[in-house]
């Protein structure tokens, strides 16, 4: 399984960064390649390709400001949650993920 | 360049004390002020109360990250606070406050040190990383920490 993520949040220079942290290691621990674009102060890091999305199975956003670009997600199935619950419990949010796209 | 570079001791407290959110955020934003990070108090201490004002920066295990990113910011600064007595603050896990790691973060395209301040934050994801910054007694062991955990990556 892979999947695909976008973490942002209002002032770009701390939970964008925990939260992809605790996703991919949320993920590896599970066994599921990931891989995390983080939009914030320094601009856009691991920037999702149109390969990546076109291979992934499943997709969160963790955000709770506009993304930049989110059409591109749009043919996979993406789950949508505020940064904040990445942070806390990335785990859930991985198993919620991966529970809906069955 | 190490994160253990932007360590300030002018920014270090073991023992500082608090009562409330509001102290910590006025008494560590003077903090930034006293060692030169901010040229403008008030507009410093505003920014950060907008910035709890979107989701509170409790982020769990008795550590807040208070922030924010501002033209009064003069270069990217962190502080590393313990405090005397846990205060109550909207935390991630419910619980109070007793270690305050206050970032400012510059209005400039100098991304180097904000890129320094994400791994800060990112780190605190680490349970031995928190831990070890939580229990270090001297800021000694606290760049030791920093300089270890740049090893590893």
């Amino acid at each position: 399984m892979f999947i695909v993520a976008v973490a942002s949040c209002p002032v770009g220079i701390a939970h964008t960064y925990m939260a992809a942290a605790n996703l991919k290691k949320a993920a590896q621990a599970k066994g599921i390649e990931i891989k995390v674009e983080t939009q914030g102060a320094t601009g856009i890091e691991d920037e999702l390709t149109a390969e990546d999305i076109a291979r992934a199975d499943g997709a969160i956003i963790a955000s709770d400001v506009r993304i930049k670009n989110p059409g591109r997600l749009e043919p996979v199935p993406t789950l949508t949650v505020g940064v904040s619950e990445a942070v806390k419990d990335a785990k859930s949010v991985i198993e919620e993920l991966v529970e809906a796209i069955g | 360049m190490n994160i253990a570079e932007m360590v300030d001791e002018k920014l270090i407290s073991f023992g500082f004390d608090a009562g409330t959110k509001d102290d910590v955020l006025k008494g560590i934003g003077r903090m930034m002020y006293d060692a030169g990070k901010v040229n403008d108090l008030n507009q410093y201490i505003d920014g950060l109360y907008e910035r709890e004002s979107e989701f509170s920066t409790g982020i769990g295990n008795g550590i807040a990250i208070p922030h924010c990113k501002s033209d009064c910011v003069r270069e990217a600064a962190f502080t590393l606070v313990k405090l005397n007595n846990p205060v109550e603050w909207e935390t991630l896990d419910g619980r109070p406050v007793d270690y305050v790691i206050m970032l400012a973060a510059p209005n400039t395209s100098d991304n180097v040190h904000l890129k320094m301040l994400s791994r800060l934050a990112a780190n605190l994801m680490d349970d031995d990383f928190r831990e070890g910054l939580k229990n270090a007694s001297s800021v000694k062991e606290i760049t030791k920490l920093f300089l270890k955990y740049q090893n590893q990556e």
